[in-house]
């Protein structure tokens, strides 16, 4: 058995802060909500198509949307009907459109037609994964990437799969939890994984705080070659692939590349658990767990989530009523986002719901000048410099930022947390990154119209070379000329031209009859 | 949106508020070795420095609890009157918080943007005009009471006797004697060169007690600061690259020239060394924020500090030393960088 503890630089050690840890093991909702809301992500360049109709019935399981390369489909949760599909936008992102989908369930909740594969090692890794395509599992641990895509990039160029059971948050014990009852499906998932892309070795990564897993794992791996068992040390953030593939191997991954790049598959526990679901039982990706993290007076522990439940849904069953003394965020403490309509549901990557009253964060923090203590950078995981990042954006160099690697920051919020003069850091560096991207937009605009413009420039010349070159031939051959162009050609040109003419008038003619008819309609 | 801070380990007043925690051990034994002007002359700086921060944030239409309660004026009145020998004329004070403060602190746009260590420009300011004033340390005597030192120190500091010089000195403290620091001492001995003129002024016994007062000036310093890095307020780095690298200046000088150099040991335990290393080149809004780049700085102070004291005319060189490394620090900055994640490093 192997134990050696890892470490990283940085990062907040939260074990001091004692919250009221959730019960390890999942609760399951006692009846179902009536209404699913579903987004599916649209936008200019992915035209998701659906497969469904208005008032179509569904069962659990079906295909809503056909998937592509980049995108996987999405899975109705429950048996019932639709009942409406719209374009929407939500308030606080205007720029993201998606396709709603309304589900009102039967309360049956009926399987479609499942194709269970007992033994994965008769199948070829390509079919396997198109199974996995099908079943529509994205990276449950907030990365949303397509696992499809993921392994099938990965084979051939990996040697060593990585799981990832370190939670992203404090006080979030979804994976945790996901461990604790499902190990040995865990464990066949990752030997699904491992069957497709040829891995060797498997690392399991979990927090050294987690005594009980760790036994539980040890105690099963204990003769087996294939697993590994890796502590890191239990600070925030562990979770991010970046920075554990750091702590584990001492390797950066390279800019702009991919942990496979450098022979790691990362998949987070989640993940895992739901490709095994995929390939053993047949079941496309339906519900994940979700941890709730409320104040004493609200709900509090591991649910398992149907995805696409509206978050009103929660609070009416927990009967919490005073919608307006309360926050919601989906995501973590640190890094979630908040809610603001109500009607917004948990889709698959979010592993954490918070819930706080609002006393608690409208507590009054007065943010004083940056005093350059360095704490900040001490503390960032991956060695950024927030206090000259943030100078510069103050002075609104953007050149410099981006010198500095503002595109790395992974938004954890450390630098934020330890900062003495409460100064909001990471809200500076979202609206810096964003004008980063537009940047990069611009210059790359630039860049196309330069060269559309050199092409241009590259036409006129050739023609004004041929031009130039009947000029000196007609010049030379002043009889040619005449005996050329003799008076029929001539004529045979003009009438081409207004021919032509005749015809754009004719055109032009009929719409704008048309557009009149159109008026007269309207009126 | 309001952030969570859920784990916030200081607030920059409680750094501020532990940083003059730190400085109390050496302003006691400052007091006991100088007498108590030292004590009224940083009260009278920091009141100042109050009442100066005060009107500059209303002139500048700030907010008076963003920009001047975070008890960093507190902190550089503090080492402005620390730095500055004791019994110093009250116009004196007065320059000194007006070069500081408002000049090289809210000139420069409050708090985080100075250039330029504010405490050492009004120290830096001082000493260039009025030299005389500046290298006068006056030695208490014990057969005074207490009650009477005060009341001496605030006739000496507030009443119009500005012209200081020996005679009038004797006319407060009778048994007292201006006494020049060690390293003012060693200056003589190194420039001038003649033995006579020191031994005519000082006798050895005195010499020797004038050595021990800086020692343990120096000492309690030293807890103070020890404390500040204990405390994780201040990085260790800056502190330990310039004491070290004073001391193997030093020592390499002392080991070729042993006649006209003074000791490591007198370098280290003399004048404002520990001040400097622990309170004024730790200042975190003038330093390099790389941890590389506080070795850098911290070396440059201490091999400045060890240049000027040997070979400049100026007995005492901290003033001097950390604001040209302060000037040096933008460029350090620049050039020294951490690279990213990922990015392949320079
Ligand atoms: S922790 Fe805050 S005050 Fe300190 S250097 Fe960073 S941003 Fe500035
Ligand atoms: S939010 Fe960004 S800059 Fe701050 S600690 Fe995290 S990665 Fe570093």
């Amino acid at each position: 058995m192997h134990k050696k503890k890892y470490n990283f630089k940085g990062g907040i050690d939260y074990s001091s802060l004692k919250k009221e840890q959730s019960n390890e093991t999942v609760k399951n909702f006692l009846s179902f909500p009536k209404k699913f809301i579903i987004f599916i992500k649209h936008s200019l360049l992915q035209k998701n198509q659906l497969r469904v109709r208005i008032n179509q019935k569904v069962l659990r399981g079906q295909p809503l949307s056909f998937g592509s390369e980049t995108i996987v489909p999405v899975h109705s949760p429950a048996s019932g009907y639709i009942k409406n599909i719209s374009f929407f936008s939500f308030s606080e992102n205007k720029s993201n459109e998606y396709i709603k989908i309304v589900i009102i369930s039967d309360g049956e909740d009926k399987w479609i037609k499942l194709h269970p594969i007992k033994n994965y090692k008769k199948h070829t890794p390509e079919k396997l994964i198109r199974i996995i395509h099908k079943s529509g599992i994205i990276g449950l641990g907030g990365g949303k990437f397509p696992s499809s895509q993921k392994l099938k990039l990965s084979i051939n160029k990996v040697h060593t799969l990585v799981i990832n059971a370190v939670e992203s948050e404090p006080f979030v014990t979804s994976d945790d939890c996901l461990f604790n009852n499902y190990l040995n499906e865990i464990l066949v998932g990752c030997k699904i994984i491992s069957w497709i892309s040829k891995i060797k070795l498997v690392l399991i990564v979990v927090q050294e705080n987690k005594t009980e897993i760790i036994s539980k794992i040890s105690s099963l791996i204990h003769n087996q070659l294939l697993f590994k068992l890796c502590l890191i040390s239990n600070k925030y953030p562990g979770g991010s692939s970046k920075i554990l593939i750091k702590a584990l191997t001492d390797k950066e991954i390279p800019y702009k590349k991919h942990a496979i790049d450098i022979g790691f598959l990362v998949f987070n526990v989640a993940t895992v658990y739901s490709i095994k679901r995929a390939v053993f039982n047949g079941e496309p990706l339906t519900e994940r767990i979700v941890t709730f993290l409320g104040d004493k007076n609200f709900f509090h522990g591991n649910f398992w989530v149907k995805i696409g439940t509206p978050i009103s849904y929660f609070l009416m069953h927990f009967k919490i009523q005073a919608y307006s003394d309360i926050n919601i965020y989906l995501g973590g403490m640190l890094m979630g986002n908040k809610v603001f309509d109500l009607n917004n549901s948990t889709l698959q990557g979010q592993n954490c719901i918070f819930i706080t009253s609002n006393k608690l964060i409208n507590k009054k923090y007065t943010e004083y000048a940056c005093i350059r203590c360095g704490f900040c950078s001490k503390a960032c995981p991956i060695n950024l410099l927030p206090q000259q990042l943030y100078w510069y954006i103050q002075s609104k160099e953007h050149d410099q930022t981006n010198k500095h690697h503002i595109l790395d920051c992974i938004e954890c919020k450390v630098c934020e947390q330890l900062c003495p003069s409460n100064i909001p850091l990471v809200k500076y560096f979202k609206y810096e990154k964003k004008i980063q991207h537009n940047i990069n937009i611009e210059n790359n605009r630039r860049n196309l119209s330069l060269v559309r413009f050199e092409k241009k420039q590259k036409r006129l010349f050739f023609n004004k070379k041929i031009f130039s070159k009947d000029d000196l031939f007609l010049k030379s051959n002043p009889i040619l000329r005449i005996n050329d162009f003799n008076s029929k050609k001539i004529e045979k040109t003009l009438n081409s031209f207004e021919i032509e003419e005749n015809k754009k008038n004719k055109r032009k003619e009929i719409i704008q009859q048309a557009i009149n008819r159109m008026k007269l309609k309207n009126k | 949106m309001n952030v969570l801070h859920i784990y916030n380990v200081y607030s920059t007043r409680q750094i501020m508020f532990l940083v003059v925690i730190a400085c109390i051990p050496g302003i006691c034994s400052k007091c006991y070795f100088f007498g108590c002007g030292t004590l009224i002359q940083v009260l009278s700086f920091i009141a100042l420095s109050f009442l100066s921060e005060t009107i500059l944030v209303k002139v500048r239409a700030k907010s008076f609890s963003k920009n001047v309660k975070d008890n960093s004026g507190i902190v550089t009145a503090l080492l402005l009157g620390v730095s500055v020998p004791p019994l110093i004329p009250w116009w004196m004070i007065v320059i000194g918080v007006f070069f500081s403060i408002v000049v090289a602190k809210h000139l420069y746009g409050g708090l985080g943007q100075n250039i330029f260590n504010p405490a050492m420009i009004g120290y830096a300011v001082l000493l260039i005009s009025f030299p005389l004033h500046m290298s006068n340390w006056i030695e208490k005597n014990d057969n005074f009471l207490r009650f009477k030192d005060i009341q001496n120190a605030v006739n000496i500091i507030f009443t119009k006797n500005t012209n200081i010089n020996n005679t009038v000195n004797v006319q407060f403290f009778p048994d007292c004697v201006t006494q020049a620091t060690p390293l003012n001492h060693f200056k003589n001995q190194t420039h001038l060169n003649y033995d006579n003129v020191i031994q005519n002024t000082i006798n050895s016994n005195q010499q020797e007690i004038i050595k021990v007062s800086w020692i343990c000036i120096n000492i309690s310093f030293l807890i103070g600061g020890l404390f500040l890095i204990y405390k994780k307020v201040i990085c260790w780095r800056i502190p330990f690259s310039i004491l070290l690298t004073l001391c193997l200046c030093s020592s390499i000088n002392y080991f070729f020239l042993k006649n006209i150099s003074s000791s490591p040991l007198v370098h280290l335990f003399s004048g404002g060394t520990m001040i400097c290393a622990f309170f004024i080149a730790t200042d975190p809004v003038t330093t390099a924020c790389t941890n590389i780049g506080r070795i850098i700085f911290g070396i440059l102070v201490g091999f400045l500090v060890y240049f000027i004291r040997n070979y400049s005319d100026y007995p005492d060189s901290i003033a001097f030393a950390v604001l040209f490394s302060n000037m040096i620090t933008p460029l350090i900055d620049y050039y020294i960088r951490y690279s990213g994640y990922g990015h392949k490093r320079i």
